[in-house]
């Protein structure tokens, strides 16, 4: 060096200066202190974690959750497994309920507009008063809006506004009004049933986005793939037919994709349906109608063929199946008609009392209408409500609205909120009674019919917020205003109802006191259903159902069709950090809104992903990026819902386009529903290009053969042969071979070498060497490796990962993000390929022979845990090793940052900290304790949640046994709808995860760069139709 | 003197502290010992008494935290009511107890004993192993004011674990 400073010189310098950094922070003024509690508490031991039973809120499908504890604060969400909602999963909304719970932007406690509009601070007390007092002088109408809560607080809400001379609006975003309409006029039953996807073989879907927000999205995506996924031990494999103009996540699943015409699908369920008439099915009731359906007809308007139409409604037929629709993305006009249409399919099919149930149903039985809702907006625009309470919805977010409905709430003398955030439509409120998180409180919800699910709070408030339930019973008192279920407290209101209504019917035998603990440890109580009404079709409603199409507005030649979001259903979570940076499952998108464009229109308009273009309708215009989706027609762009939050706190606000901004308040004249596909649209490039923040590392597979799949016979010979010749080791070609099913292995293995030579070799090859070892997951330590302490005695930790049973769904992501305090680093480090996520979900489309897409292929990829990893011996100061249980480790106190490692993995799974991640308080209550927070300057990844392998094996060791089989499981696992991961010890041959690795749809990824990684696949099975 | 032992830490030491931005805690230097909130005896609880560790520290043989008395453990024995003998009306220490204890005020204890963010113990797994607990704390019987027995680096760690031939692996603690 010039003024002769040697590297080593500059290195000591470098670590003193780093040393006399450290020192300054180690005065005992910095100390940290060790604060006890003031008495013991029975449910906390410090350092072990307590769990409480609850019932997810997030979205109205009512997950049964557990929720993980230490010290008194919320760390983890997990599913209840004694909850027939849930199954023991959740989604990834479900997960981010935390990031709801500690919210940053929640609303502190009750506030009023004071001199000037400007928020000020009040008392619980203070804030009741000015309720009452406003409820005393208004004039005209008084309005409660809410949305579906079911149970103990529907009851309370209609006693307190029949009390206090209020009307209740119920309205739920995606309260789908189609099908309770249609169920109401075809068979006097106004209710929405529950789906039985498990027991379906064949699934037929008119856009329902079943696995993401469409009634029970983890109980369907469960039942989904319980029965879709190929069975080894029968060799059965389910099938999924998708009509839709453009695929949602749900769709991507399908094994068949219509690319219907929108507007057209209830001519489709009624083809099909005629189809299985012609047949020799009975129509009953329906068969006048289905005369008048030709076949040929209908498929030239859906500009699909009538040979696809005849065949898919044959399998229909043929099985036990499911019709499901409309989702928000098919409810056009002609919603209600889709509903009906779908019903007669299921109808004709005979699925009713099988798949289709009515013994227990769906929610609904309280909720309103969005035409209520309109009418509502008309009357406040009219200055005839005096008094609005709003508790739940955001309609001036949510909903298509007109341009003077937007002011309508200013002419609202009185507005009230029970917002826990300021939103769109709390914002303009005058008084704010923020609720408790339904984590701090006690309540109930009915998913379905006979389905009790409890919630209760499982740590103290964070904010000093009031429970509303409690609010309005102390608002009563106050008044003077006596409601019939007398109660001081909303938990003394819930209990009174549980003794009164639900204890007498499960015939325990315990006292209410001792059975009402128990069902809390519980969390949900399931009673018999009650007897299905006879579903008889009447014959007078089938002239309900409309033949034509519907009309679109616009005269764009493109139409538009808005489509809820995965993560933040109808906008309401938009505001979870975890959700804004979790890649969207279709797009892998995150931060932003975007334009989803099929690629031929692309190529015609000269766009490409990320170029910036202007969406317009008659209603409204906005600049998008453009995003290319094969799933998508080439007449038709789609937007997601659930953005473009005017007011929603520092992650959701003016983030993205509000998607029904595009929209005008249009009602479905049938069923008061919203009408969401409603207006073409016009796309005007800008001639500008963006980079987005995305996290798709490519859209296809470019030849790797990353995510392989296989061909049904081949699966069921396959299985077959391993039925006939149990317990033999099987090669590495027969676990798949390096090149892709179907091909010739023309590679000979090699035999293994000496062992230092080995080595060498290794060492030479930058850790891996481009040469076959015999070997599979199971024969660990791989030959090279076995030293020490990597003796045959130690387990090998491994994960299986079934690509039939994953739907892409990235519910695995956010539960990784939880467990391992993983850093959010916002749209621009996203941009520039920093996102921190330890595992993504590699979304591949696949071609057929003419180059035409055909399906969607799903891989989760982290880290593989290679027995022989290129990135171990590349790092200078071996932060990253290999232990001798089978774990690929990274020792962050020794990472120096070289990031050799990230570029060495042929898997891309290392993420390094180019900053220190940052938890705004009180988000940093969530971190798991357990689990150390990286800094900047460290590289981090997938650990296999080493923290509950290790508490996993203290546990065995203090109680004197081994680990047993299925003890650990990682967080990504846990959360999976479709159970697609298992985790275990692969060289016990009778663990879950060797017998499934084993069971002949196994390979490795990347498997020819003999990197022996820990992760066996299971090929994703491709029926007829959809076989490449 | 604490300087010169980073010195002969060596580049790799060094370099993994300036690069990683994880710094030592407090614990690992050692020397002084910080003022407490109340001056509580060890020596006279656990030495002349002979109480039990673990009637205090209540959870050190089922979790990964030895756990810390509640101020109700305290006042248990010394309440200051009737002629408890216990409670001596003249111990200023004790009035400083009494105080936190009607203000509801947890005692703010300064920690002695404090591992790096990125070091993971499991006491439940010490003790079950046999080990006592001055074999880590010292003599904690015969000291009127606690004082860390001994810096906590690794190598004393690894030492012990050697002998005892329990794991090593790095990735038993730091994760």
């Amino acid at each position: 060096m010039a003024n002769g400073m040697e590297r080593r010189d500059f290195l000591k310098v470098l670590g003193a200066a780093g040393a006399g950094a450290s020192l300054f922070g180690c005065s005992t003024q910095g100390a940290e202190r060790l604060i006890p509690y003031m008495t013991a508490e029975d449910e906390i031991v410090p350092g072990l974690a307590t769990w409480y039973r609850t019932t997810c809120r997030e979205c109205p499908a009512g997950c049964g959750m557990e929720i993980k504890t230490r010290e008194g604060r919320a760390i983890k969400a997990e599913g209840n497994s004694l909850s027939p909602i849930s199954h023991g999963r959740l989604c990834a909304r479900g997960q981010a309920s935390l990031h709801g719970l500690y919210n940053p932007d929640r609303v502190p406690q009750a506030l009023a507009r004071g001199e000037g509009g400007a928020w000020a601070k009040i008392t619980w007390d203070d804030a009741e008063q000015r309720l009452v007092a406003a409820l005393r002088q208004a004039q005209g109408r008084k309005v409660f809006l809410t949305q579906t809560h079911t149970g103990s607080m529907d009851a309370l809400i209609d006693q307190w506004a029949r009390a206090f001379g209020v009307e209740v609006v119920r309205f739920d975003t995606f309260g789908w009004e189609p099908i309770r309409a249609a169920n109401r006029m075809l068979f006097g039953i106004d209710a929405v049933p529950v789906h039985d996807f498990a027991a379906a073989e064949v699934i037929v879907s008119f856009g329902a986005d079943f696995m993401e927000t469409w009634l029970s999205p983890v109980d369907y995506a469960h039942g989904f793939t319980q029965s879709h996924a190929f069975n080894a031990a029968d060799g059965s494999k389910g099938r999924f037919i998708s009509v839709t103009g453009h695929q949602s996540l749900t769709d991507m699943n399908a094994d068949e994709w219509l690319p219907v015409r929108p507007g057209t699908e209830h001519l489709v369920a009624l083809a099909m349906a005629r189809a299985i008439v012609d047949m020799g099915r009975s129509a009953g009731a329906a068969a006048g109608l289905l005369q008048r359906i030709d076949v040929g007809d209908v498929a030239r308007t859906a500009g699909v063929s009538e040979e696809r139409i005849r065949a898919v409604a044959r399998a229909f037929a043929s099985a036990p199946s499911l019709a499901v629709g409309p989702g928000v993305q098919t409810s056009t006009a002609r919603a209600t008609s889709v509903a009906m249409a779908v019903a007669l399919l299921n109808y004709v099919a005979g699925n009713y009392g099988r798949t289709v149930r009515f013994d227990r149903t769906e929610r609904f039985a309280n909720t309103g209408t969005y035409a209520e809702l309109a009418a509502l907006m008309e009357s406040m625009a009219a200055g005839q409500v005096g008094a609005l309470l709003v508790y739940g919805p955001n309609p001036l977010h949510s909903v298509p609205l007109s341009g003077d409905a937007r002011t309508a709430l200013s002419r609202v003398p009185f507005v009230a909120s029970f917002s826990p955030y300021l939103d769109d439509t709390s914002e303009h409120a005058h008084l704010l009674l923020p609720d408790h998180h339904f984590l701090e409180s006690w309540g109930d919800y009915e998913p379905r019919t006979g389905v009790y699910s409890l919630v209760q709070p499982v740590m103290t408030p964070v904010f000093r917020t009031k429970q509303t339930g409690d609010v309005l019973l102390s608002v009563a008192r106050r008044a003077g205003v006596a409601i019939p279920t007398a109660a001081n407290t909303y938990y003394d209101f819930l209990r009174e109802r549980w003794s009164r209504e639900i204890f007498p019917r499960v015939r325990a035998a315990a006292s209410f006191e001792d059975w009402w603990r128990e069902t809390l440890q519980l969390g949900v109580v399931v009673l018999d259903p009650p007897a299905a009404p006879a579903v008889t079709l009447n014959a007078g409603a089938l002239a309900q159902i409309e033949l034509s199409e519907p009309e679109f507005s616009g005269d764009g030649d493109l139409l538009l069709v808005t489509y809820p979001s995965y993560r933040f259903y109808d906008g309401r979570l938009a505001n979870r950090p975890w959700l804004q940076e979790l890649p969207d499952p279709v797009s892998k998108v995150t931060w932003i809104s975007w334009v989803e464009v099929n690629p031929q229109t692309a190529e015609r308009l000269g766009l490409d992903t990320g170029s910036i273009t202007e969406v317009a309708t008659p209603f409204g215009t906005a600049t998008l990026p453009v995003w290319v989706h094969p799933g998508t027609r080439p007449d038709v762009i789609a937007v997601q819902l659930g953005q473009g939050h005017g007011e929603f706190g520092r992650y959701a606000r003016e983030r993205g386009v509000n998607a029904a901004r595009f929209l005008a308040p249009v009602v479905d004249p049938q069923s008061g529903g919203v009408v969401w596909i409603q207006t073409r649209a016009s796309l005007r490039p800008t001639g500008k290009w963006e980079k987005i923040p995305h996290a798709a590392g490519s859209e296809t597979q470019q030849g790797r053969n990353v995510a392989r799949a296989t061909t049904l016979e081949e699966a069921r010979a396959t299985a077959m042969a391993l039925v006939a010749a149990p317990g033999r080791a099987r090669t590495v070609e027969e676990m798949g071979g390096h090149h892709g099913a179907g091909e010739a292995h023309g590679d000979v293995a090699r035999k293994p070498l000496p062992v230092d030579e080995e080595v060498y070799q290794l060492q030479e090859a930058g850790g891996f060497a481009p040469a076959l070892v015999e070997a599979g997951p199971q024969d660990f330590p791989p030959p090279g490796t076995y030293y020490g302490e990597y003796s045959e005695a130690q387990p090998r930790w491994a994960m299986a990962i079934d690509l039939e049973r994953c739907i892409g769904c990235s519910a695995c992501i956010v539960a990784c993000y939880a467990e391992n305090n993983i850093g959010i680093v916002g749209p621009e480090q996203v941009a520039k390929n920093r996102i921190m996520t330890w595992m993504r979900i590699e979304r591949y489309f696949e071609t057929d022979e003419h180059g035409e897409f055909s399906h969607t292929r799903f891989l989760p990829m982290l880290c593989q845990h290679c027995g022989n990893a290129p990135c171990e011996p590349v790092c200078p100061v071996y932060a990253a090793y290999h232990t001798p249980d089978g774990l690929n480790a990274q020792v962050y106190n020794r990472c120096v940052g070289t990031r050799y490692c990230a570029n060495n993995c042929p898997y891309k799974v290392r993420q390094f900290n180019w900053f220190s991640a940052e938890w705004p308080e009180p988000l940093n209550w969530q971190l798991n304790p357990d689990v150390t927070v990286r800094e900047k300057g460290v590289m981090e990844k997938c650990t296999f949640c080493v923290q509950r392998i290790r508490a996993a094996e203290y546990e065995a060791r203090l109680e004197g046994r081994v680990v047993a089989d299925g003890a650990i499981v990682p967080a990504c696992a846990q959360t999976c709808p479709g159970d697609a991961i298992v985790f275990g010890n692969i060289k016990d041959p009778n663990s879950r995860v060797a017998k499934i690795a084993a069971s002949g749809r196994g390979y490795r990824v990347l498997e020819e760069l003999n990197t022996q990684s820990g992760i066996v696949y299971l090929k994703k099975v491709l029926t007829e139709a959809s076989e490449a | 003197m604490v300087r010169a032992k980073w010195a002969v830490l060596g580049i790799v030491g060094a370099l993994a502290l300036a690069g990683s931005g994880i710094v030592a805690a407090g614990a690992l230097q050692g020397g002084g010992t910080p003022q407490q909130p109340i001056a509580f005896p060890h020596d006279r609880h656990a030495g002349t008494l002979q109480i039990p560790c673990m009637y205090c520290h209540y959870s050190a043989d089922e979790s990964w935290d030895a756990g810390i008395p509640p101020v109700q453990t305290c006042t248990g024995c010394h309440a200051p009511v009737g002629n408890n003998l216990l409670f001596l009306q003249d111990s200023p220490e004790l009035q400083k107890l009494v105080q936190y204890a009607q203000q509801g005020v947890p005692i703010p204890w300064v920690r002695i004993y404090d591992l790096p963010d990125y070091v993971r113990f499991p006491h439940m797994m010490h003790i079950n192993a046999g080990l006592e607990c001055q074999q880590c704390h010292g003599p904690v019987e015969t000291m009127s004011e606690i004082e860390l027995a001994q810096p906590l680096y690794m190598g004393w760690c690894i030492d012990c674990h050697q002998q005892r031939q329990a794991r090593v692996d790095c990735f038993v603690c730091h994760y």
